[in-house]
């Protein structure tokens, strides 16, 4: 098998007995922190319960984004943790598809305009590159999109990976650093001394001694929490991507709906679409999104598949008879406050966690990573990590809304 | 055609078309022809959907519209009744109580409150409701993995007769036809009456098997129909050689030689019979296995381990109430069979629906159905494929063509990465992912593991369980 | 019908449908003229002169062909040139048209072996 599928599958190792730190979750999040960990020469444990990078990872489309992000805390780290990509992109052994492709925020109606170009004036003062476009200049930055779109905004620093090889990759360098990493190992209890703190992860592949854990469990990150007597209000929030047939080149950047950034601090219980179209390197066309709240529930919802084929065919008509292969759905891992969590737990000394990057999480892994190693090792964050505690007011203030999940 | 006043409901501007009938009957080959007749007789409406442009499934399969044939019915078995239930069937559509809609591709399907629900890639129907439902999906053919049979030259026993009765074109100037199963001597027969130059027909089958359900297993009809292929290939110069299997195939590109070797009762080569024979095309496939796509998307139960098929009972009803399943789909059984199957499944779903069905009517379909319970258990020892020939396959031998994974690749899964399952062997080789949605690997997958585990898969059917049952267009999902 | 002693379409004298084909048409493989007829299939037009390579797989380079022949297997994908883009095509199941430009099918090619999306 290709030696990228025999690191999805892990090497079959002994699990260490004791180590600095364990991460528990091989997703990109935790791939990064075993990475960062590991070549500041710390001792790392990385455990998955199932294959490597078989959950919320797997699921996503590969974004790096600083378009969709707001002014605040979440666009400082995406910033930061674009600059961290292209180190990864020069540095680690493996390809993994990295493009800085850019990307297009669409006001596809009228209304949208004006809150689009607000949105990027803003976004310009804190250092993001954006230009707004329409007409001919859009069409030539894309020139499939549909002739009647009022306006544009590009933002040239957005990039794609290919999510799974990507972490993958940072596993492997991780394992060249000298990290273990197990796969298949269940975490099934965190032991705490009469103080409180982390003293060992006990797993269904054995029992490891440590001062430190990182939680990177993405949407499961809560059942993580509660074996340690903590807890996180983090949920599941489900998304379709449909893949289509490899074709030629149609599709230049990351393009979406600027409506997109509203749905990601929308809370409506019911499911919201918004379109997402981009290309791959592989040639096939991945196209979002969905936003719902229905636990871990993995049936596809035809409903769902339906709208999101007819928003992308909006914009890009040529899409019309590119044939339809698969649809999968992901569940993301969902904050009431919409920012990650990324710091030591409040009442579990030890216990770190880095999860709840929503939609966001391929783009944000790298300064989440290097967050966590300045937690660990004391060197300085790439940014201000307060607005990410698990303990800030917004996050304890807000109750999680009513419905299923 | 006429459609009848079959209720069709186009959704507020932007929502999908959506047909509401009550009953749809999917596939129109001999036994969804045979369940929508029944079904119509008993004076309920029926939707008769297909993928292909005429009806007849791989059985009837006719030449292109665009070809005049002067005697249509020669290589055809059974060709004139099947002319007098396609004549019914016209009558029916003109009378309005069958709607035709071929040429169409349904892309998902989900049990709903009442029924079931199947996407349709046609703007015109959109998503077809039906209360009722006969799956009558048919099957494809089972290849057994050797080396070479990914070369260009390689068709399935079935891909050749789809090629001589649908394009009047012979698979090469010299063939080996080697293989098992119903399809082997009548296509064998076929081509050797088209001029075909046949090199060597090999059976990898033991006659005798037919004999394990004592005289009455085999209808003397079908005994007078093997001897009469036999003839046929006799005539044309040939003869055929049982248990002798084709266990690779050589060339540099393409197929250029074929390996012959006498099997035992396992299937397994026996040393030192092997001989190489000169050809350029190699038509081969070892039986068939059910398409079940659509059922298992409808949660169907499903039955028969290796190749599994649909599980219904005595009333082709499966588990999934209004949803019945005839032909091929249930089990392979051939043609006769599967019309019977489909009278049966016609008449219990329109009596499902409501409509006047007498119990003498059904009961008598029933037993007519019955009747060839010996033939179809003798059948499925015939059609067994044995434990011997997983041997052919070689640790480099393509087990997934689409996704181009090895035996070796499978056999590590299973034997360091602890693979159990199909559902663990997809995901970690990416077996059964590509676009034949694992239909042409998932026996060979299946067996494999057997061998390994001891038993069938605990997830049978697994490999075609996919939201998306056929690529579709983005343009069609929303008509 | 053509005359050629290597056309493998079954000639007036082995052919108990006595078929009459299609009207004459003519498209292109690989740069290369094809005669055929209408109603054949883009395979069964290119098995007839004895073409059985239609693509080469993504990762080991190995040529295919024709296997099933009903449109189950996916193996035939040849590549056909329409007004805006190439398509991937079955081409047991693809009827020929006078004119189709077609190539072995290569749209695949850039899918990376580790493409590890799970359904």
């Amino acid at each position: 098998m290709s030696a990228d599928t025999a690191d999805r599958l892990g090497t079959p190792a002994p699990t260490p007995g004791r180590a600095e730190v364990v991460v528990i979750g091989s997703g990109l999040v935790g791939a990064a922190c075993a990475y960062e960990l590991a070549l500041a020469g710390v001792a790392v444990v990385l455990v998955d319960r199932g294959h490597l990078t078989s959950g919320t990872t797997a699921s996503g489309e590969g974004n790096i984004l600083v378009s969709d992000k707001v002014p605040g805390p979440e666009l400082d780290l995406a910033l930061a943790s674009i600059a961290r990509w292209h180190d990864y992109a020069r540095d680690l052994d493996r390809p993994f598809e990295f493009d800085p492709k850019g990307g297009i925020a669409i006001a596809s109606h009228a209304a949208d305009v004006d809150a689009l170009v607000a949105l990027a004036a803003s976004q310009r003062a804190v250092g993001v590159e954006v230009t707004v476009v329409e007409g001919a200049a859009l069409r030539a930055l894309e020139p499939h999109l549909a002739h009647d779109l009022p306006l544009g905004a590009h933002y040239p620093q957005d990039a794609q990976v290919q999510p799974v090889l990507a972490s993958s990759a940072l596993i492997a360098r991780a394992r060249h650093l000298g990290a273990t990493v197990v796969a298949g190992a269940e975490v099934t209890a965190i032991e705490r001394d009469a103080d409180g703190r982390v003293v060992a992860v006990v797993t269904s592949a054995g029992r490891i001694a440590t001062a430190t854990v990182v939680n990177a469990a993405g949407p499961w990150s809560p059942d993580v929490a509660r074996l340690a007597g903590s807890d996180l209000p983090v949920r599941p929030r489900r998304g379709h991507i449909l893949v289509t047939e490899p074709v030629p080149p149609l599709v230049h950047h990351k393009v979406y709906e600027a409506d997109y950034v509203s749905t990601l601090v929308s809370d409506a219980a019911g499911a919201q679409t918004s379109a997402v179209v981009e290309g791959t390197a592989s040639g096939t066309i991945l196209l979002g999104s969905s936003r719902e709240f229905v636990g871990f529930d993995r049936t596809v919802d035809l409903d769902i598949v339906r709208a999101i084929a007819a928003k992308a065919t909006r914009l890009f008509p040529v899409l019309a008879d590119v044939a339809l292969m698969r649809v999968y759905v992901g569940f993301r891992p969902w904050v009431p406050d919409h920012l990650p969590i990324v710091g030591e737990d409040a009442v579990v000394p030890g216990l770190v966690h880095a999860t709840g990057h929503e939609g966001a999480g391929i783009g944000l892994a790298p300064a989440s990573a290097q967050v966590v190693r300045a937690l660990v090792t004391g060197s300085a964050p790439p940014v201000d990590a307060a607005p990410f505690r698990p303990d800030r007011p917004s996050l304890t203030a807000l109750a999680a809304p009513a419905g299923r999940g | 055609m006429s459609a009848p006043d079959t209720p069709t409901t186009t959704g507020a501007a932007g929502g999908p078309a959506r047909t509401e009938v009550p009953l749809a009957v999917l596939g129109a080959g001999p036994a969804g022809v045979a369940a929508t007749i029944a079904a119509a007789r008993a004076g309920v409406e029926v939707l008769l959907l297909d993928a292909a442009e005429r009806p007849g499934g791989q059985y009837h399969r006719r030449e292109p519209r665009a070809f005049v044939a002067r005697r249509p019915g020669a290589l055809h078995h059974g060709f004139a009744p099947w002319q007098r239930t396609l004549a019914e069937l016209d009558g029916l559509v003109a009378r309005g109580r069958v709607r035709l809609a071929p040429g169409v591709s349904v892309w998902a399907a989900t049990s709903v409150e009442g029924g079931s629900a199947l996407a349709t890639d046609d703007p015109a129907l959109g998503t077809v409701v039906a209360r009722a439902l006969v799956i009558a999906t048919g099957a494809h053919e089972r290849v057994v993995p050797f080396p070479g049979w990914d070369l260009p030259g390689v068709i399935t026993v079935g891909g050749a007769q789809a090629l001589l009765k649908g394009h009047g074109v012979r698979p090469g100037h010299a063939v080996v036809v080697a293989g098992a199963g119903p399809l082997l001597l009548p296509v064998a027969a076929a081509l050797a009456a088209s001029g075909t130059h046949l090199v060597a027909v090999a059976d990898a089958g033991d006659p005798r098997r037919w004999l394990a359900g004592g005289v009455r297993g085999v209808p003397l009809g079908k005994i007078i129909e093997g001897a009469g292929h036999l003839a046929r290939i006799a005539r044309h110069g040939s003869l055929v050689r049982p248990r002798t299997a084709a266990i690779a195939a050589r060339g540099d590109g393409r197929v250029e030689g074929v390996v012959l070797a006498r099997v035992d009762t396992d299937w397994r080569a026996i040393a030192g019979t092997e001989r190489t024979v000169g050809a350029d095309a190699l038509v081969t496939s070892h039986g068939f296995a059910p398409t079940i796509d659509v059922a298992i998307a409808l949660g169907c139960t499903l039955t028969g381990g290796v190749v599994p098929h649909v599980r219904v009972d005595d009333d082709q009803a499966s588990d999934v109430a209004g949803v019945h399943a005839a032909g091929e789909v249930t089990g392979i059984a051939g043609a006769d069979v599967g019309e019977l199957e489909g009278t049966v499944a016609g008449l219990a779903a329109a009596r499902h629906l409501g409509a006047p069905v007498a119990e003498a009517d059904i009961a008598r379909a029933r037993a007519r159905r019955r009747r060839r319970d010996r033939f179809v258990a003798t059948l499925a020892g015939v059609l067994e494929v044995p434990a011997g020939a997983l041997t052919w396959a070689a640790p480099s031998t393509i087990v997934c063509r689409c996704e181009e994974v090895t035996r070796a690749t499978v056999e590590a899964a299973i034997d360091e990465r602890g693979a159990r399952d199909l559902r663990s062997v997809k995901l970690t080789t990416r077996c059964g992912m590509g676009r034949c949605q694992g239909r042409m690997c998932a026996p060979a997958v299946a067996a494999i593991l057997e061998g390994a585990t001891g038993h069938a898969p605990t997830d049978a059917g697994e490999l075609s369980r996919r939201p998306i049952l056929t690529p579709v267009p983005l343009g069609r999902l929303h008509p | 019908m053509s005359e050629r002693a290597d056309d493998l379409r079954v000639d007036p004298d082995h052919d108990p449908r006595g078929l009459t084909r299609g009207p004459a048409v003519t498209f292109t493989f690989e740069g290369e003229s094809v005669d055929a007829f209408t109603g054949e299939s883009i395979a069964a037009a290119l098995l007839a002169r004895g073409v059985r390579t239609l693509r080469t797989t993504r990762i080991a380079g190995a040529p295919r062909g024709l296997l099933c022949g009903i449109g189950a297997c996916y193996d035939c994908l040849v590549t056909i040139e329409g007004p805006e883009r190439a398509r991937a095509v079955r081409a047991c199941v693809t009827p020929v048209t006078d004119g189709l430009v077609v190539r072995e099918h290569d749209l695949d090619h850039r899918l990376a072996p580790g493409d590890g999306i799970v359904t």
